[in-house]
């Protein structure tokens, strides 16, 4: 199935959670807030998200700096 | 009523004088995004502010922060709550010493509409923007502000309705791209600018 990724066609091999998609990109959990279908989920909300065909994720990444 | 509110009141005319004066707002951080997004807002009118920042001044903050030489050692949040009154003297400030954490943000911030995020940490500023969804608050928020140049790279990112991001989402502070002033003061402006849009609503 594809999804979308900031903007970007991705291919998934099986139904997925959130949590676990991010856990497999390896992508640095404690910095970033990710937007799932125009909204935004809470990482402890991330394991209820399965994955499906046509999901649109963004993935923003905060820097640091105050 | 002092000569600054006065002035404001007859310069907005009483209806957005009073949305302005009677906004909550919330501002985790005290440092160069935090202390200059207060100073933009008790200009504008803003009189209900409540400031967090564990943290206390030092010499290394002067070069952006609104602080000045006499206050190095001090609480932030207690010298700024001082500098603040000296522009607006009939300020409701809540100021609190403690280090925000996932734990207390909640505590800290219930009582704010308007949430303000001026935070160092990549990690904390995610944990206050997510706190802030789930809490149904608005948000604006910094990311990639250090450095100098290119200054119009630092835009207001419209997440959604109740979240916006300013910055230009990558100059992470780094020993080579320490923070400055004009970034920093640029997108606490917008930050400060984003709140005063919510509350006044799109100006012309």
């Amino acid at each position: 199935m594809n999804i979308m990724i900031n903007g970007e066609k991705a291919e998934l091999r099986d139904t997925i959670s959130l949590q676990r998609w991010v856990e497999e990109q390896n992508i640095p959990h404690t910095t970033v807030i990710i937007e799932y279908n125009g909204e935004i989920i809470p990482e402890e909300r991330w394991g209820y998200v399965e994955l499906k065909q046509g999901d649109q994720l963004e993935i923003l990444k905060f820097v640091g700096g105050g | 009523m002092n000569p600054l509110l006065e002035c404001l009141k007859n310069t907005l005319g009483e209806k957005p004088f009073s949305r302005l004066t009677g906004a909550k707002i919330g501002i985790a951080g005290a440092g160069g995004l935090g202390s200059n997004a207060a100073m933009h807002l008790v200009r504008s009118g803003c009189q209900d502010l409540t400031i967090v920042d564990f943290d206390r001044i030092e010499a290394s903050n002067l070069n952006r922060q609104f602080y000045f030489a006499d206050q190095v050692g001090r609480f932030k949040v207690v010298a700024l709550a001082e500098n603040l009154k000296r522009i607006n003297p009939d300020l409701h400030l809540r100021i609190e010493t403690e280090e925000i954490g996932k734990e207390n943000i909640e505590y800290l911030f219930a009582d704010c509409d308007l949430w303000l995020e001026a935070l160092d940490r990549a990690e904390v500023k995610k944990l206050f923007v997510e706190a802030a969804v789930t809490l149904g608050k608005k948000v604006v928020s910094a990311s990639g502000i250090a450095g100098w140049g290119n200054s119009d790279a630092l835009r207001i990112h419209q997440i959604n309705s109740k979240l916006v991001i300013v910055g230009d989402l990558t100059s992470e502070v780094a020993q080579h791209r320490p923070p400055m002033s004009p970034r920093v003061s640029i997108a606490a402006a917008k930050e400060a600018d984003v709140v005063l849009t919510w509350i006044l609503g799109q100006g012309d």
